[in-house]
């Protein structure tokens, strides 16, 4: 059924169709409408959930976290700080094969404080073991949560399905929403055999000493590599059911001859195809290639993706302080690994909020047809950083 | 045999625990005769690292351990999902010891008690952090020695009075809140009856001697823990619903010294003029406790 | 490089980290580079565990734990029934064991040199408590030559300072005179099918999701090794008060008569509490030598 819905509600009811039986989240922007909205359903009677007000994120992950491994199905959302504040517990969700589902509204991290949107709190606990989807518009953020929670449970993973703060959560627009059987078919009832149960006694969370800690980690990695095939795998089928493509580990959108390409997470690619079709008008080859999944980083596919193509502008909303850009350095790792040769422009942009514009990307293109070889900070006002004296 | 059955039924022999220690037969003596079905929350420390060593675990009942201060919010979950599934008859019980709880842990315990969750949560209180090597906490007791709040020859230990966690649990509205000690088994076991007869958060307080980081020999965890009750030191009390029902009277209660001496961590005070004034005071908290829940 | 690698086994609270650290100081009074590090592990007090040291010529790089030393330093004959304290001994090499036996009478085997010193009990004479972690020391320097016992007695005061230091050096130079009167035991050979005493027994190690544990597995993980001393029940005495029973921080206390309990010396740690909380005294606790834990066996 097509509504026009705020972001955060399209995905509360994409939530709610996927029949949580526990919701517990803390208050944070921009993620609480998401949160506001399931509670307004639970206190309605129209979702059998319960929700637990806690005092922190720390807590609301470490309530879901008690939920799952009692064997219900959990959800909880947070933001930036709230993310931070959550990495000890994420870990640990990982690391007992939990499969939690969290939405995180994307959002700057502090100091300075700045509550717009960017991929730093994402990118901050992105080793912790966690399946991270990047939705690029609220369709999609609708879709990657009821993917999510069939990936998680086949794969015994969490999954963090990413949307952009305020750009997505706080945007309406026109989704197409599942009927709640279609649902249901899709996503049959959770139910682990490793779980919280007195008819069963297990023990969960042993202290691993080093002759087992290392084999416990690769196993971990193992799995969470391995989660690639299950993605691809519940792609298809959602394209079966719903007949959209969405979710997947990437996808291109380019001419087979591109001459320049541009890789992103989230919607920022929605003014990256504006700029790129504007840039083919102008004749300069240009295409997409969105990341969807960047928790296992798909390497293989990015490196085999558009073969002739010799160079990439990953533009990206976050980075590696003392480093650079994470996801230019990931392609750039998976490139040489598989001795391929192309030239990648490292591009950060969006920080806290700051918009991107269709006219700064062709700007871009044009600079780097020309030689430019980055690190691109994009828009940086250099008037204020000279004022402020370390320019 | 009438032991075999209680044995094998919480926390199995073959864990780390050091020799007498006092948190194993606390939990021993708080959780063998809980006859219905319960899950246990732990939070990281000794209990968790001398009962879990993979692949050997010493829990005969579904127990579970996330990290270090959100144990009460991982109880919490799993009582929300028991309420879910319609699982009620299952119970939730929550340990911790004094740091977790007390400490970096109160937080969500907090979160816990205010929210009415119904966990059973059971702080075991050896009075500092034992698992990382005796550091100070907020339950050590004054003029107690630590690694990290030494007796020097300008400061006498810690300086700081015990966290009062019964009075922060009672300000919670819990229900049901009392102390309990592994020196006294039948009051602690009535006293944990009497929780698992109540829904919502309860809390209980178990005052856990520990040889290594109390300094003293293992054979002597019972003794010194009846000491700390005898003294008026520990109190033994019960609060339901905001009003004392349950005090262990004290008709020949001892001098503190009677307590503080048979411990490495006090030996200080016996050395020196400031040690004697400090023992004075030592003993004026006790009188204290003795005045304020009538022992 | 060569480098003298000494492992020393004692158990959770007996010093055997502090004996690597003074040997460790020792040698460095001598110019030597050296190194002293624990085995880290999740045992507590009574725990069998080891601890390091290297002593070399050279600046010592090497950070991996010693596989096979030159000397082994064991602080309690009791140990020897729960760790294979020959394992990786260079062939050829030296062991000193902390016992009032006599060498042939211990359970040891392979192609190595034994020395038993009565640690425990010079210290006892000396110090007054029976830590045997400086006076072995003493012992170390008489029969390995490798540090001369003054150094070790300067370590020593150095770490112990004022009275305490005066009386460990009394009882390392006691340890020191008697274990230069010693001659090396030849062990006998170790047989070929005789396998090393297991020190992690019970069910083979499986790696499953998320380590999740079986109930109740820790059965398979006795630790009767930690133990010295063993409760003796004397049923004569006992009346039934089921004390020992309640108070057994291991619940390893069971009653099998009306009055008459047994702990399950598979798991006892001897910590004593049975015995102190009987109010009857038919519980006492012995200390449990080598030979009887082979005689229970």
């Amino acid at each position: 059924m097509w509504t026009v819905l705020e972001g955060s509600v399209a995905i509360a009811e994409a939530v709610r169709r996927c029949r949580p039986r526990v919701i517990s989240a803390y208050p944070i922007t921009p993620q609480t409408h998401i949160v506001e909205h399931l509670a307004r359903l639970a206190a309605d009677g129209e979702l059998d959930a319960e929700v637990v007000n806690v005092e922190s994120e720390h807590s609301a992950a470490s309530v879901v976290l008690g939920a799952v491994a009692t064997g219900v199905r959990a959800y909880t959302a947070t933001s930036s700080q709230g993310l931070l504040l959550m990495a000890e517990v994420l870990y640990n969700i990982a690391g007992l094969r939990l499969p939690v589902v969290l939405t995180c509204a994307n959002r700057a991290v502090s100091s300075p404080i700045n509550i717009w949107n960017d991929h730093q709190d994402a990118m901050a606990v992105r080793d912790s073991g966690w399946i991270q989807l990047f939705a690029e518009d609220n369709q999609e953020a609708v879709d990657l949560h009821i993917q999510a929670y069939r990936i998680a449970e086949l794969t015994r993973l969490p999954v963090m399905v990413n949307v952009d703060g305020f750009v997505l959560t706080h945007a309406y627009e026109p989704v197409d929403l599942p009927d709640q059987e279609e649902v249901d078919a899709f996503l049959p009832p959770f139910e682990p055999k490793v779980r919280l149960d007195p008819d069963h006694p297990l023990t969960l969370g042993m202290l691993a000493e080093p002759h087992v800690y290392m084999e416990a980690r690769y196993a971990l990695n193992e799995a969470v590599l391995g989660s690639k095939e299950v993605i691809l795998q519940v792609q298809r089928e959602f394209q079966e059911r719903f007949g959209r493509s969405s979710g997947g580990l990437i996808s291109v959108d380019a001419p087979e001859d591109a001459e320049i390409v541009f890789v992103a997470m989230g919607s920022v690619l929605g003014t990256i195809r504006e700029a790129a079709e504007s840039l083919r008008h102008r004749g300069i080859r240009a295409g997409v290639l969105k990341v969807t999944c960047f928790r296992p980083f798909p390497g293989e596919a990015i490196a085999s993706a558009l073969r002739g193509t010799p160079r990439f502008i990953v533009l990206e909303k976050a980075l590696s302080m003392g480093s650079g850009g994470i996801l230019a350095n990931e392609m750039r790792a998976a490139f040489y690994e598989r001795d391929r040769r192309a030239e990648i422009i490292s591009v950060i942009a969006g920080l806290g909020g700051r918009d991107v514009t269709v006219a700064q990307i062709e700007e871009v293109a044009q600079a780097v047809l020309q030689g430019e070889r980055g690190p691109v900070f994009l828009g940086l006002d250099q008037r204020l950083l000279a004022r402020e004296g370390t320019s | 045999m009438p032991g075999e059955k209680l044995r094998l039924r919480v926390l199995t022999p073959g864990h780390r625990a050091c020799q007498g220690c006092g948190q194993a037969l606390g939990v021993r003596l708080a959780l063998e005769r809980v006859e219905v079905p319960f899950i246990v929350a732990n939070a990281t420390g000794c209990l968790e690292v001398f009962s879990t060593a993979y692949p050997y675990s010493s829990w005969a009942v579904p127990w579970i351990h996330s990290l270090f201060e959100n144990t009460a919010a991982v109880a919490s979950g799993i009582s929300a999902a028991l309420r879910a599934l319609g699982r009620g008859e299952v119970r939730v019980i929550a340990l911790g010891g004094d740091g977790g709880t007390a400490d970096i842990g109160l937080q969500a315990l907090s979160g816990m008690f205010e929210r009415g969750d119904d966990v059973l949560y059971i702080c075991y209180d050896n009075e500092a952090y034992m698992n990382t090597g005796v550091q100070r906490s907020g339950l050590t007791p004054p003029y107690a020695r630590t690694t990290t709040s030494p007796a020097g020859r300008v400061r006498l230990g810690n300086v700081r009075p015990k966290k009062d966690m019964l009075s922060i649990a009672v300000a919670h509205g819990v229900g049901y809140a009392a102390t309990a000690s592994i020196g006294y088994p039948k009051d602690l076991e009535r006293k944990v009856q009497k929780a698992m007869g109540r829904r919502g958060p309860r809390y209980l307080h178990i005052h856990a001697p520990c040889p290594l980081g109390w300094g003293f020999e293992p054979e002597k965890t019972v003794e010194i823990a009846q000491l700390a009750v005898q003294t008026g030191l520990f109190p033994l009390v019960e609060i339901e619903d905001g009003v004392v029902t349950g005090v262990r009277k004290l008709p020949k209660r001892l001098p503190v010294e009677e307590y503080l001496k048979h411990q490495s961590r006090f030996a200080h005070l016996f050395t020196s003029e400031e040690g004697r004034k400090a023992i004075a005071e030592i003993q004026a908290i006790a009188d204290a406790n003795v005045a304020r829940y009538g022992l | 490089m060569s480098i003298h690698e000494v492992r020393i086994h004692g158990r959770g609270g007996q010093g055997a980290v502090t004996a690597a650290e003074l040997l460790a100081v020792a040698a460095f009074q001598e110019g030597f580079w050296v190194q002293a590090f624990p085995a880290f592990g999740a045992e507590r007090t009574g725990a069998p565990v080891a601890a390091f040291a290297r002593i070399s010529r050279e600046r010592i790089k090497l950070r991996s734990q010693v596989y096979t030393p030159d000397v082994v330093l064991v602080l309690d004959d009791t140990l020897l029934h729960a760790v294979d304290v020959m394992s990786g001994l260079k062939p050829g090499g030296v062991v000193i064991v902390n016992t009032t036996g006599t060498p042939r009478d211990l359970p040891l085997s392979g192609d190595a040199l034994l020395y038993s010193v009565p640690a425990s009990e010079i210290a006892e004479a000396f110090l007054g408590k029976p830590i045997p972690n400086t006076a072995i020391l003493g012992a170390y320097a008489a029969i390995t030559g490798k540090v001369k016992l003054e150094s070790i007695v300067e370590a020593v005061k150095r770490r112990f300072p004022g009275k305490a230091g005066e009386l460990n050096r009394q009882a390392v130079e006691e340890a020191y005179r008697r274990a230069s009167e010693l001659e090396g035991y030849r062990l006998p050979p170790r047989a070929t099918d005789e396998a090393p005493a297991p020190v992690r027994p019970g069910p083979a190690l499986v790696l499953t999701e998320a380590l999740v544990g079986s109930p109740a597995t820790s059965l398979a993980y006795p630790t009767a090794g930690w133990r010295t001393l063993v409760p003796v029940f004397d049923a004569g005495k006992c009346t039934g008060c089921m004390l020992c029973m309640v108070y057994c921080p291991d619940g390893v206390v069971s009653q099998v008569g009306p009055r008459e309990f047994v702990a399950d010396l598979d798991f006892c740690k001897g910590c004593g509490v049975c015995a102190a909380v009987c109010p009857s005294d038919a519980i006492v606790m012995v200390r449990e030598t080598h030979r009887q834990r082979t005689a229970a066996r």
